[in-house]
């Protein structure tokens, strides 16, 4: 239907544009200002014009880098395991024919707790002295593992971040499958197609488009998870060797009093973010659908 | 004006040193006597309107005697009694646990305008920004329609936390000190002597390691502000740590570092020392699962047993220049009034009333009873445990005393420093060029 008035449709469209440019747009455009300076309080008082200078510090910013890798190797892993996992697990749950709700609601339990407190419960399953995982290798008369040392940190921080959100692609994906007609099974099982080939030639092409929704989800959410890493390993604990960019940029900004820096890091992290989902977008998209 | 805080902190630890030694006994410590003409909390409020004159308000604060501070317990009782008291003020409670977060979360909440009515936050350079935009009040304001706001407190202390405009804004409860808390029962099983000089930090650190105990609690990735500030102190002396021309002094800031990584090379800190957290470190010396434990007087509000718990100030390194009692002290803490609640006439009063239930002498008395300098005449605070009459011995005996770097030392070049100390410890991170990038952050 097709209002002839436009007026309705920008006092409906106001409430979320005003939202979306107050807390979105106008920040972000206030970040591209601000680092073109050098501010050295959060307050904001002492600024000064250094162009891009900020910028040129990034690169010579060696905890940066250390985040940049972090940042990458976190997407990564969380389009293979959060989005691969959810697919595998929603496939396997859609052919159990009894305690589907069950499963559900187990494998999207993590989802309902907050970063906050994963993190924290990780933090006692790592702790040298005494965590759950040391004290059960102990009773089993082996030695203490330091879980996060500076060659397991990224990995020890990476699986709770990862753990949390498998359910929520299963169950994106599970609703995806359900919605797939029986009938097309049906045909395929007459021609003889039956178990994994219905899974490979039916299940998954048809959805794509739910998949690549996914992919794009575990993205961004990588790009821009915080809370979590930051409990488990507070200022890219140990030694940096944890920082993701969000991390970084928060300690940049809060614990290091340096916004103006601060600021850079968030141009760049928008970047990433446009620059990766731009691009993954493109990869993914085929002659036969508009893309995501 | 940090040799006239020091003096004056030195005074009352000495004057309330003398007291506990005359009641120790009883285990009560005469508190110092702050000025002569000190007022009692009732001359303090004297001048404030009588209850059915205050009109109903609502007064936001903000404290670090929340979460998991040992005075949250006092503070909560305090406030109680105050809105008992004054049933016509709503006092909206925002306390938290003070760390780098808590602090961030002040400045920020202050630069974006939501500032609270009344704050206890720091003094000195993270209080610099607040100031300078003019978001408190200072005490000469203050005083000219409420006289007596704060009389109670020592005009000394309060001088010692005069800002770099010349005027006083805080109004301290308790001055602090750091040092080294010992497990002296830890220490007795396995026959050691209390580190007073290096050697018997070294023996006692390798044979509590042989042992399998901790040797120094201490979270390194988290907060090493006060090994960073002992260090520099033992090796430079207090001449060198207060220099704020740091460059003048590198050599000694890169050698007290240095020690960062002896002790580490020596097991003397946990084996997740640059993971763990200053919680977890600090259950680990109240379990006696390690056995020192570098910290401020505030811990000892925290421990299990702390007759059992001895402050002596850290060791001096060899061929450090600072004097083996000299220790980082002072008063750095304070209850501020806000602009916005200051031009509120709803809240002016409300506000003033609030900090003088918080500061009178009552309360401070109660606040010092876990330890800490009072910042008035307080008289005899009963049941002090050991570790608090051990902490105003170590006080009355410093030879000098110095308030901690990041009470100068610019944000981002103390937050670069905190996170080097990962990278020292282990020898990954090279000293001199950290503190030249120190140098350059705090320009």
């Amino acid at each position: 239907m097709m209002y002839k008035d436009k007026k309705i449709v920008w006092i409906f469209l106001a409430p979320t544009l005003i939202l979306v440019v107050g807390f979105l747009y106008y920040p972000f455009v206030l970040s591209i200002y601000n680092s073109f300076f050098n501010v050295k309080d959060l307050g904001g008082i002492s600024k000064t014009y250094i162009g891009l200078g900020n910028y040129r510090e990034m690169f010579r910013d060696r905890a940066i880098w250390t985040s940049l890798k972090n940042t990458l190797i976190l997407t990564v892993a969380a389009v293979v395991f959060q989005a691969g996992l959810g697919l595998v697990l929603a496939l396997l749950v859609d052919s159990v024919r009894r305690g589907q709700q069950f499963y559900r609601t187990v494998f999207f339990f993590p989802i309902v707790i907050s970063a906050t407190a994963i993190g924290l419960m990780f933090n006692l399953m790592y702790s040298y002295d005494y965590g759950m995982f040391n004290q059960l290798l102990m009773k089993m008369g082996k030695d203490k593992v330091l879980w996060l040392d500076e060659a397991k940190a990224m990995l020890m921080v990476s699986v709770p971040v990862i753990w949390q959100y498998v359910g929520f692609y299963f169950v994106i994906i599970l609703t995806g499958i359900t919605g797939i007609p029986k009938e097309i099974y049906e045909s395929a099982a007459i021609d003889g197609v039956t178990g994994f080939k219905q899974v490979f030639y039916i299940t998954i092409p048809l959805l794509s488009g739910v998949i690549k929704s996914c992919m794009i989800l575990a993205i961004t959410g990588a790009l821009k998870v915080f809370d979590l890493p930051w409990v488990i390993a507070n200022k890219g604990a140990p030694s940096g060797k944890t920082y993701l960019l969000g991390t970084y940029q928060y300690n940049v900004v809060f614990n290091a009093a340096r916004p103006g820096y601060g600021s850079a890091i968030a141009v760049l992290i928008v970047l990433l973010g446009v620059i990766i989902s731009v691009a993954v977008n493109t990869l993914l998209t085929t002659e036969d659908d508009d893309g995501y | 004006m940090k040799k006239f805080s020091k003096i004056i902190a030195l005074g009352l630890a000495t004057t309330m040193f003398g007291s506990a030694l005359v009641g120790c006994g009883k285990k009560e410590v005469d508190a110092p006597p702050a000025e002569d003409d000190t007022p009692d909390v009732e001359d303090v409020v004297e001048d404030e309107p009588e209850e059915d004159e205050q009109e109903e308000v609502t007064i936001r604060t903000v404290s670090q005697f929340g979460g998991t501070d040992p005075s949250a317990e006092v503070y909560e009782a305090i406030l109680e009694q105050f809105r008992e008291d004054n049933p016509k003020i709503t006092v909206e409670d925002e306390s938290a646990t003070a760390d780098e977060a808590w602090k961030a979360k002040v400045a920020t909440d202050f630069a974006a305008g939501n500032e609270p009515d009344v704050i206890f936050t720091f003094t000195g350079v993270d209080a610099k920004v607040m100031i300078e935009q003019g978001k408190v009040v200072s005490l000469d304001e203050i005083r000219a329609e409420f006289p007596d706001y704060a009389s109670n407190i020592s005009e000394g202390v309060l001088n010692s936390v005069q800002e770099f405009d010349g005027n006083t804004y805080a109004v301290p409860v308790r001055g602090f000190y750091e040092g080294l808390f010992v497990n002296k029962a830890l220490l007795d099983e396995y026959d050691l002597e209390l580190p007073t000089d290096w050697e018997k930090m070294e023996t006692a650190i390798n044979t509590l390691k042989e042992n399998d105990i901790v040797p120094i609690a201490a979270a390194l990735g988290h907060q090493p502000h006060y090994w960073i500030e002992h260090l520099i102190l033992s090796q430079g002396g207090v001449e060198a740590h207060k220099n704020q021309d740091i460059a003048a002094v590198k050599d000694e800031w890169v050698a007290g570092l240095e020690y960062f990584k002896t002790l580490y090379d020596m097991g003397a800190f946990p084996a997740d020392t640059n993971s763990t957290d200053n919680d977890i470190i600090t259950e680990m010396f109240n379990k006696g699962d390690a056995a020192m434990l570098l910290e401020g007087n505030w811990a000892i509000g925290g421990f299990d047993n702390p007759d059992d718990i001895t402050v002596i100030p850290l060791p001096v390194v060899p061929g450090g220049k600072a004097d083996q009692s000299d220790i980082i002290s002072g008063f750095s803490t304070g209850w501020y009034i806000t602009t916005k609640a200051w031009e509120d006439p709803a809240k002016r009063a409300a506000a003033v009333k609030y900090i003088s239930a918080m500061t009178a002498t009552d309360a401070i008395g109660e606040f010092v009873a876990s330890g800490g300098t009072p910042s008035a005449d307080v008289g005899e605070v009963e049941g002090l445990p050991a570790a608090a009459i051990d902490g105003f011995k170590m006080q009355a005996d410093a030879a000098n005393m110095d308030m901690p770097i990041d009470s100068w030392l610019a944000k981002p070049a103390w937050d670069k420093l905190l996170s080097s100390i990962p990278g020292i410890a282990t020898g990954a991170e090279d000293i001199g060029s950290v503190v030249d990038e120190v140098i350059t952050l705090h320009e």
